[in-house]
């Protein structure tokens, strides 16, 4: 699967959460292969776990190698895998963070080594290596900046930050740890430190060993075949047909079977995995009804909608819709003069009937939200502010009472700014092939029509739509956030100093919002934190720079042969490795 | 061969009375001239698809005052005038008329219904509030009306086919024609006039689109009526280049080395210009042209006409390279008609019978292409409904048949007749069916 | 006839050139910044300024590695404004604006100038530490250059600038940077006042020489005789080394092979089959010109061709391949046996996955061709000698077979040219529905992602291909009208 939104690493907080699921969860024997074939829309890019950009590449991977710790899709909380337990944290004096893990004892790789301190480092150095093409993660390990080891603990480890920051737990062991030996047998990283790496970067820009490991890690093999990919997990890769499928099949005398007590991840029954790619919905379809497909996400709720009406669906297939971690928004470019009061913003919020499109677009499948926290953090979730009611009198009156009046009659408010008469003509922007949010825009569209307001519908291609959010040129567009379990960081969206390089694509920030943003990121104390982010919410409820929509809930449909399937709020929303068969 | 003796009897006699003569031929095919009558009807819907189908009324008695909104629309539209205040951004339907007269489809495309919404079948009970706002075809997902897009749409895919395959066959029929009929050996020109116009030809461009690209750019943005005006200027531009330079190159005859006559390979020239535009994946073209520029359906006409003429050029070529070594076109050459003369009176016509297929095929492929375009969500504005993005619409709906029936229906009547048309048109052309 | 052979294969040369100038006209001004698509993916970056000159360096780097910091051909014709180093600038945007200004004012050297100091000031204010205080007002100032950057209107540049000088009113921490700002302003005014309106009319040329774009594309970096290769060399298309992707970074020719294979057996199997089933319906619906038989032929092929390939795919797909209706055919795909599988296995499986997207393929091509078969058979039927062959007694069937059957072929040959390439670009939509990685998909997708390595790859092996497709028919074309004379004789 292609990211459809721009998946946002570190955002939301770990929270108690219900999973809404609907639908099946009965489960039904039926003889059949222990095998699981999960849909994909699009082919992986590549399976290198520094390298890889798409989503559905990251998923696949996370059954070929594994990181310290991961988010349980369960409980949603932080869970050990290669490390022993959750690290220690302790704030050392000079203003930052030591973060010290020790990795299971059971850890091995393929050749039967254990897994060492030395490979974590090696990891992080391959991260760091400016010449490795993984421009999309390094950024988030700036924040290590050395690496302690002691003699006498052979497993033990410590990371050293130099700043306090909320995410630091989550994004110390979040990244798969890559063999040495395999990956670099001349030992090229070797006379590297992750404390020269980091901190004189200027020195090692050009230094030959660095290029000549990158050449090889960044090569076409090591990202597409099976003699080249390895690592700690319980599958490997057996067979890539470029376009069509990526089938894993389970490793004999996996060293994590051994663990007790471990995660649901160490729980891997499928003898084989196939990622079977069909890039046409309808199609998919077809083929999961006709028993090619085990496992299908991402269903459209139209098509969902319908899928009981099939009684071939209904025998083998159970439907899911765990809410999903994310939220759907329309952006409004506050630098614009038609868009810079914040009256104009919250009128055209009072042009979106919000429960309606819920019901006709998303065929109910989902859930309004306020603000950037998702309903489920309960604690967080801000419930005194009130929705945006549909109510295009008020939006009229608003309008007016920001001075935007048909002086000229010709069916479109004007006003006069900076001298200059502005026409209240707008563009809506989306990319293209998302019919819901077409179906969006049209609604606003007609609503908007009706108040004096000019709306230009235009589909964008999702390389151009994504260039023009960054560089500003839009007026309103539809997007949306998908978000991990974790403590919220509203500073890639919503700080000022991220109109240039980050996503705060519609130019809101002030000099309270940002304070308000950079303390949220500092503070450790979970329900401070709350009040906090409920204050943050009050506030862009009140500037509007986003009209927040709704939460989608995912749409899964997953073989009755299964048990083991329940789904899950993160995304992709189940376990394929763990399912077995109804015994 | 036996049948060229007949030929230059029909050549020579028949000037005048050869379209007369096609047409007497034309009527004589039933199927075609039906087919013939058939589009009429189509371009009446084209031509007043906005009386026909519309959200205004004809005419209302309002507040005591008799109003013509629908008319008005079009004064508005070119900004001659303003509505009235109480006309202003009002949903139409909704007015307390005294009296009031709805076009048949009381509805615009683009307008949502809501209380239709998620494709309303035609037999289907719907929240209407007579059946004088029924929507007879049905309702799609969001509650648009689509007898009132299938209307709209015909104004949509006569223009696709029209406009595009006329702008094809011009390009097509002129440099076919000039590649097959000259060949390699028959256009002869002075040296200077060669030089002079390869200059122009540089010239031209610069000065028509290389120092105006920001002009031309900057109106694109505007409007498209502007962006017309500014190319009119640049095409103008050009023949002003050109003209000056075959007026210099009359002057340059004075030396003896710019008089001398010199052979241009037409056939070699026109047929690497069909070649490159055959090998370039048109449909490719299309979309990463249309990817880069703003949707705009007048656009996908322009590149649809200015890619697939080769095919039209080859037909004419290849025909007239047959043409041009029969005896009839030597005899009008003898008789001392001119080259010119020859080539649009005797030639092409001679040579239009695949041409008429071609084209026919042609008008029918464009509205195939933009239906595929549609499939792809590329091309047409989002608000637009066309048939194209009505049938692909209805993949994503399988059980409302009357998205896929209706505009299905549509496309095949309207390529068929093209077809039919086309056909009558072959018979009626060939001179040996003249008895 | 070999001579002509020759001689045509002589002439793709030049074609092959136009082609890919053509190509490489529309990728270079296609918009986005190529170096900008292979750095940042469609992940949201961190957004710290630290970050930002290692950014730029990165961006530099990769730029000078892809060559994009050279001219793109050989000369280029433009007017006298331009410059010969524009080239040398690094973003896209910036060029853009640049060149803009240049057309306006043009003064190349008042124009580089005004750049430079805008540059000097984004770099003063980059080295003020930023205090709690003062980060907001910082912020404002480098939005405002980045804006100045990319603007040519002098009304917006206007508004630039008070905005600025009101951001140093408020905030007078920052002034160590009010000296550079000063000397951006003033360029921009010198540049202003020596204008010359006429120098864009002026055209001009630029030679730049074999150290440019498209050079490097065709011969590549590393020396084709002696001399050594340096790490990083490329070889250029002609030695077919087609570039990276910029979407997974791949060579373009292990991303296109295989798309490639699967394409060409697609489109050849369609048209071989279409042309197998047209001929023979062409000349009977001809023959057989107004029975009822034929008006039926006639009527379903209409009806065929006039149906839009995806919708009948989709039809086809949902009743015939296992969702709620028959399960006769697979819905996608080309099997999943493994390589290793027998010849005919694997043969059988692929077969049996292709059928429904050849039919999807095939059948529009197969009525179009047939009517052009019937309309050029009833041209010749129509024509003297053969009424006269038949007047002689001869059989019917050998008169449409021997006499008129060559004759009619003409027209429906020269179509081969014609469909092979669209065979090839209408293919994607089938590609697409039945999941089939070929060409059409993988450039279809690198148009949506502007990967231009790969869109322009693929329209040149389509385009060669074409061209041996066209000779192909030219050749056929020739032996069966001995009228066509391929030699210049008079």
């Amino acid at each position: 699967m292609k990211i459809q939104n721009p998946v946002l690493l570190f955002a939301s907080a770990v929270a108690t959460l219900v999973l809404v699921s609907c639908g099946g969860g009965e489960t039904k024997k039926v003889t059949g292969s222990p095998d699981v074939i999960v849909h994909e829309l699009s082919d992986a890019d590549m399976l290198n776990p520094t390298n890889y950009t798409d989503a559905g590449a990251g998923y696949i991977l996370k059954n070929i190698f594994q990181s310290l710790m991961e988010i349980d899709f369960k409980t949603l909380e932080l869970t050990p895998l290669l490390a022993e337990s959750r690290p220690q944290i302790e704030k050392t004096p000079e203003g930052g963070l030591r973060i010290t893990y020790t990795i299971r004892p059971e850890a091995k790789w393929d050749n039967g080594e254990p897994v060492k301190p030395s490979d974590v480092e090696f990891t992080l150095k391959v991260i760091k290596n400016p010449k490795v093409k993984d421009e999309r993660i390094r950024p988030y390990y700036e924040f290590i900046t050395d690496f302690i080891t002691y003699p006498d603990e052979p497993r033990k480890f410590t990371l050293v930050s130099n700043t306090v920051y909320i995410l630091a737990e989550a994004s110390s062991g979040d990244y798969s740890i890559l063999p040495e030996y395999f990956y670099d047998p001349k030992g090229l990283m070797k006379s590297f430190t992750i404390k020269g790496l980091t901190l004189e970067q200027e020195k090692y820009a050009n230094d030959p060993k660095l290029a000549e490991f990158a050449d090889d890690f960044n090569s076409e093999k090591r990202g597409r075949e099976k003699e080249f990919i390895n690592g700690s997990g319980a599958y490997k890769l057996e067979e890539w047909a470029t376009g069509q499928r990526i089938v894993l099949v389970k490793k004999e005398n996996w060293w994590g079977s051994e663990v007790k007590n471990g995660s649901d991840y160490f729980v891997a029954n499928a003898p084989k995995i196939t990622y079977q790619t069909i890039n046409d919905q309808t199609t998919a379809l077809v083929a999961l009804k006709a028993g090619n497909l085990d496992v299908m996400r991402s269903i459209k709720s139209k098509d969902f909608a319908t899928l009981p009406e099939s009684e071939k669906f209904t025998e083998n297939f159970n439907a899911y819709t765990p809410v999903m971690l994310a939220y759907t928004y329309i952006g409004l470019n506050t630098r614009k003069p038609q868009l810079s009061d914040k009256k104009v913003r919250q009128a055209l919020a009072h042009l979106i009937d919000v429960d309606k499109q819920i019901k006709i677009i998303k065929y109910g499948q989902a859930q309004r939200v306020v603000g950037p926290i998702h309903p489920s953090k309960k604690d967080e979730y801000n419930t005194d502010i009130a929705a945006f009611d549909y109510n295009p009198e008020k939006a009229k009156q608003m309008l007016t009472e920001a001075g935007w009046k048909d002086t000229d009659g010709d069916g479109v408010l004007d006003k006069v700014v900076n001298g200059q008469k502005v026409q209240m003509n707008l563009e809506f922007t989306y990319n293209s092939g998302n019919d819901e949010r077409k179906s969006t825009a049209l609604l606003l569209q007609e609503d908007a029509r009706k108040v004096g307001i000019n709306i230009n519908v235009v589909a964008q291609d999702w390389s151009v739509y994504l260039e023009n959010l960054k560089n500003h040129k839009f007026d309103i567009f539809f997007g949306a956030w998908v978000q991990a379990p974790v403590p919220n960081d509203h500073k890639q969206i919503f700080h000022s100093t991220s109109y240039n390089d980050g996503s705060n694509y519609t130019g809101f920030g002030s000099s309270a919002s940002d304070a308000l943003i950079d303390s949220i990121r500092v503070e450790l104390d979970a329900s401070k934190r709350a009040a906090m982010n409920k204050r943050f919410q009050v506030m862009l409820h009140d500037e509007s720079p986003y009209i927040f929509m709704y939460a989608p809930t995912e749409r899964i449909a997953i073989h009755k042969r299964f048990t083991n399937a329940e789904p899950s709020m993160m995304r992709p929303g189940y376990w394929e490795a763990g399912f077995a068969l109804v015994k | 061969m036996s049948a060229t003796g007949k030929e230059i009897k029909t050549v020579s006699a028949a000037d005048q009375s050869f379209w007369a003569n096609v047409k007497r031929q034309f009527r004589k095919n039933k199927l075609a001239v039906y087919s013939l009558r058939f589009i009429y009807v189509l371009i009446f819907i084209a031509v007043f698809a906005d009386f026909i189908a519309n959200e205004k009324p004809i005419a209302c008695k309002y507040n005591d005052n008799v109003y013509f909104p629908l008319l008005k629309s079009y004064s508005v539209d070119f900004g001659l005038s303003n509505w009235q205040p109480e006309f202003q951004n009002v949903t139409w339907k909704d007015l307390e008329y005294e009296w009031v007269v709805f076009p048949p489809v009381p509805y615009l495309p683009k307008n949502i219904d809501a209380y239709n919404s998620q494709s309303v079948s035609p037999f289907a009970e719907q929240e209407v509030k007579s059946t004088r706002w029924k929507h007879w075809l049905g309702t799609d997902e969001l509650g648009h009306d689509i007898l009132s897009a299938m209307i709209h749409g015909t104004r949509i895919s006569l223009q696709v086919g029209l406009i595009s395959q006329g702008i094809a066959a011009l390009i097509g029929i002129l440099l076919g024609a000039m590649a097959g009929y000259f060949g390699d050996d028959r256009l002869k020109m002075s040296r200077g006039r060669l030089i002079l116009n390869v200059i122009a030809l540089f010239l031209a461009f610069f000065y028509g689109f290389g120092s105006r690209s920001y002009i031309l750019g900057d109106a694109i943005g505007i409007s498209f009526g502007k962006f017309f005006v500014e190319l009119l200027i640049s095409f103008a531009l050009m023949a002003v280049i050109f003209a000056v330079a075959n007026l210099l190159a009359v002057g340059l005859k004075v030396i003896p080395f710019f008089r001398q006559k010199v052979n241009i390979a037409v056939d070699i020239i026109v047929s690497r210009m069909i070649e490159i535009m055959v090998s370039i994946p048109t449909l490719f073209l299309i979309i990463a042209i249309v990817a880069i520029a703003k949707p705009s359906i007048i656009l996908v006409m322009a590149i649809i006409g200015m890619t697939t003429w080769t095919g039209i050029a080859r037909f004419i070529r290849a025909e007239l390279l047959k043409v041009r070594n029969l005896e009839f076109i030597e005899s009008a050459h003898a008789l001392g008609f001119s080259e010119m003369r020859t080539l649009f009176r005797h030639a092409i016509p001679n040579a239009l019978s695949p041409v008429l297929i071609a084209i026919a095929f042609g008008i029918a492929a464009a509205i195939l292409i933009e239906s595929t375009l549609s499939f792809l969500g590329i091309g047409v504005p989002a608000e637009t409904l066309t048939w194209g993005s009505v049938l692909s619409a209805a993949r994503q709906s399988p059980t409302a048949w009357w998205l896929a029936i209706f505009p299905g229906f549509a496309i095949f009547l309207t390529v068929t007749v093209y077809n039919l048309v086309g056909e009558g048109l072959t018979d009626a052309l060939d001179p040996r069916q003249k008895k | 006839m070999l001579q002509y052979l020759l001689k045509r294969l002589l002439i793709f040369i030049p074609t092959i050139i136009v082609i890919s100038l053509l190509m490489f006209i529309l990728s270079a001004n296609a918009p986005g910044d190529p170096v900008e698509l292979m750095l940042n993916k469609n992940s949201g970056n961190d957004g710290q300024s630290s970050q930002k000159l290692s950014t730029e360096k990165a961006y530099n780097e990769l730029r000078h590695k892809l060559g994009f910091d050279l001219p793109l051909f050989y000369f280029s014709f433009s007017n006298s404004t331009s410059s010969d180093t524009l080239h040398k600038i690094p973003k896209k945007a910036h060029r853009e604006n640049l060149e803009r200004l240049a057309s306006n004012y043009g003064n190349w050297s008042n124009v580089a100038a005004y750049y430079n100091t805008l540059r000097d000031y984004e770099n003063s204010v980059f080295a003020i530490a930023s205090n709690d205080s003062s980060a907001i007002a910082l912020n404002g100032i480098k939005e405002r250059i980045n804006d100045l950057y990319k603007t040519y209107e002098e009304a917006k540049v206007a508004i630039y600038f008070s905005d600025i000088e009101k951001i140093y009113s408020s905030a007078p921490d920052l002034a160590v940077s009010a000296a550079s700002f000063q000397k951006t302003k003033d360029a921009y005014a010198t540049m202003q006042k020596n204008q010359n309106t006429y120098a864009k009319y002026i055209p001009a040329i630029h030679i730049y020489g074999f150290e440019n774009q498209y050079h490097r594309w065709l011969f590549g970096t590393s020396p084709w005789f002696f001399g050594e290769e340096k790490p990083g060399d490329n070889y250029g298309f002609l030695r077919k080394d087609f570039g990276i992707s910029y979407q997974d970074k791949r060579p373009v020719w292990s991303v296109l092979k295989d798309a490639l294979r699967w394409t060409v057996m697609l489109s050849t199997i369609s048209i071989f089959l279409a042309y197998i089933l047209a001929i023979p319906i062409g000349v009977m619906s001809a023959i057989k010109k107004g029975t009822l038989q034929e008006r039926a032929t006639t009527t379903t092929l209409f009806i065929l061709y006039s149906l839009p390939s995806f919708w009948i795919a989709t039809i086809l797909i949902i009743y015939f391949c296992g969702g709620d209706y028959l399960d006769w055919f697979p819905a996608f795909g080309l099997g999943t046996l493994p390589p290793d599988a027998p010849f005919t296995d694997r043969f059988m499986e692929t077969a049996y996955h292709l059928i429904l997207p050849i039919f999807c393929l095939s059948y529009g091509s197969l009525a179009y061709i047939s009517r052009q078969m019937r309309g050029g058979m009833l041209n010749v039927i129509g024509q003297d000698y053969i009424r006269t062959a038949r007047a002689k007694g001869l059989e019917d069937k050998k008169v449409v077979w021997k006499h008129a059957f060559r004759n009619s072929l003409l027209p429906i040959l020269t179509l081969f040219a014609n469909i092979f390439p669209a065979a090839i670009s209408g293919s994607f939509v089938i590609e697409f529905i039945f999941s089939i990685p070929g060409m059409g998909m993988t450039t279809l997708q690198a148009i949506n992602a502007r990967n231009y390595p790969i869109v322009f790859t693929a329209v040149m092996f389509t385009a060669i291909l074409t061209l041996i497709g066209t000779l192909v028919a030219d050749m056929l074309y020739a032996a069966v009208d001995p009228r066509i004379s391929y030699s210049n004789k008079k």
